[in-house]
């Protein structure tokens, strides 16, 4: 007698859709039909398939626009053979244990870590692992609370809103700081829970500085294993921060004069040298280029006749804080 | 084991006499059935084959507008198998102008891929004619053609009972070559011998 194991049904997103298409009207009978016996005979919906199949080749050049991170760009693209792999096994009737896709990203700020994190979120929905995709930024004081029992309610509130997307928790070693009497234990243990009951309908990633960020998985055991995925984030180098001023600028139609190129490439060279407290890497160049802009303005503003050569040129004079006026601390400021 | 069936097909096959007969030729006297609505709600109606054939069947097409799953059981052996044939709304061609068709269809395909096995009725006896909504037409190639990719599917010519079906029956094997068709008259009864076998082979 032949076996075989029943498993509760789940109706593919490309069913689904073809459901939904069908009612709407913009579907026919048969093309639903043909829709059905090309996903039983390959693999995934060809119409819907190809345009998601376009989708996730944009994000994935997107991923590699990126500066640097070589290391990073090489685990977003593991993950996403990963979750391709799995969904085809599951079409075959192999098993496919459900994805544990909980992340931790250890580095500095400025880094790209958020950006990668909202590229990841966009990427999974994509691959049908995320309905949503969409990024709920939190940090310690939106999920701790002030009294007992405030803090779970907090915390189940973030939860709830990153339900199908990403929660991703910025300087999160900073819930077990603060001794035994602080609430930032108890909204741990609600993320737990929260990972545990809603399991494959939202992805955690906890986000920090690498060092505080290793201290607190270690606090934790049980948080160590939760979190199969760590991705550091290493400094920019300064030609990388080099490179980045210049995307900045390309993407805002600006260009360097060459000297103020040649001012930039030394500064950034001094700056990722000294690895300052507050060197905070893309950040910063993005911070400095801002003022310039704002610099070349004020400049021009007077000058009813300027080119659009003008318009588009930084000066070294631009970039160049000069003494006295604050640009300095401004930028420390941030 | 439960093997659940579908029973598909355009509209006015006989896909519902087809269930209720086939049930009376099993040797049940009523029917036990889980009836989903459009709405997704479920509701279980019990009822003899009579009035099954009074309240579901109509000459005029689309009568069946829900899911009506119809518990059987088929003897094999010494025991018997439990078996489900679920009556689903006909497919029609093209995009449906009701909506609520288009919905009560859509449900319909949903569960196609959840069916252990697929009966698709199809009316030999338009087969020669040209109907847009009887005869045999894109509809049928489209299940047929998903019918190869897939297990356990049948295909099963219907009012053989008619003078026109027996040369239709040639036209469908012509029309749907290399797919297995059973010619059955849900009405006269005939042809169920087969259909049982082949059922009873999916078990």
């Amino acid at each position: 007698m032949k076996k075989s194991v029943r498993q509760s049904f789940i109706y593919s997103p490309g069913d689904l859709e073809m459901k939904r298409r069908l009612e709407e009207g913009s579907l026919s009978v048969n093309g639903a039909i043909s829709l059905l016996s090309r996903v039983e005979s390959e693999a995934q919906l060809p119409d819907t398939h190809s345009i998601s199949e376009q989708n996730i080749q944009s994000i994935m050049r997107e991923v590699d626009g990126l500066v640097g991170l070589s290391k990073v760009k090489g685990l977003i693209k593991e993950i996403r053979a990963f979750v391709e792999i799995s969904q085809r096994r599951r079409q075959h009737q192999l098993k496919s244990d459900g994805l544990v896709l909980h992340m931790v990203f250890k580095g500095n700020p400025g880094t790209g870590k958020t950006t990668m994190a909202r590229i990841l979120g966009k990427l999974l929905c994509e691959l049908h692992v995320l309905p949503k995709g969409h990024l709920v930024e939190v940090e310690r004081a939106d999920l701790v609370g002030e009294y007992i029992g405030h803090t779970a309610q907090k915390t189940r509130e973030q939860v709830k809103k990153a339900m199908g997307g990403i929660l991703f928790i910025d300087e999160a070693y900073s819930l077990a700081r603060g001794g035994e009497k602080d609430f930032g234990k108890e909204a741990i243990d609600t993320l737990v829970k929260a990972m545990e009951d809603y399991k494959n309908q939202f992805i955690l990633i906890l986000a920090g500085y690498r060092l505080e960020m290793e201290i607190f998985m270690r606090s934790n055991p049980g948080l160590r294993s939760r979190f199969p995925i760590q991705i550091s984030f290493p400094d920019y180098s300064s030609e990388e921060l080099l490179e980045i001023a210049f995307l900045m600028l390309r993407e805002r139609q600006y260009r360097l004069s060459g000297q103020a190129r040649e001012y930039l490439a030394i500064y950034l060279q001094e700056k990722a040298g000294e690895k300052g407290v507050n060197f905070s890497n893309a950040r910063l160049v993005r911070n400095l280029l801002e003022l310039a802009i704002r610099r070349q303005a004020l400049r021009l503003v007077e000058n009813k006749a300027c080119s659009r050569e003008e318009l588009m040129l930084i000066d070294r004079d631009d970039l160049t804080p000069e003494e006295g006026d604050g640009g300095e601390e401004w930028i420390s400021a941030w | 084991m439960v093997k659940n069936g579908l029973v598909l097909g355009k509209p006015n096959a006989g896909k519902t006499l087809f269930i209720i007969n086939f049930a009376g030729f099993l040797g049940l006297r009523g029917l036990r059935a889980d009836v989903t609505g459009v709405d997704g709600y479920t509701r279980r109606v019990t009822l003899s084959l009579e009035q099954a054939k009074r309240e579901w069947v109509s000459q005029r097409p689309h009568k069946t507008r829900q899911l009506y799953r119809v518990h059987l059981l088929l003897p094999k052996g010494k025991g018997k198998k439990q078996l489900t044939l679920t009556d689903s709304t006909g497919l029609l061609e093209g995009i449906p102008g009701d909506p609520e068709l288009r919905r009560a269809i859509g449900q319909t395909l949903l569960t196609v891929r959840q069916a252990d096995f697929i009966i698709h009725i199809v009316d030999a006896s338009q087969a020669v004619t040209n109907d847009w909504v009887l005869s045999p037409g894109e509809v049928d190639m489209q299940l047929a053609r998903y019918g190869r990719f897939r297990r356990n599917y049948l295909m099963l010519a219907n009012k053989m009972d008619l003078p026109a079906a027996a040369h239709g029956l040639e036209t469908l094997q012509k029309t749907f070559a290399g797919t297995a068709i059973l010619p059955v008259s849900a009405l006269q009864k005939t042809g169920f011998i087969e259909v049982r076998d082949y059922i009873r082979s999916y078990f």
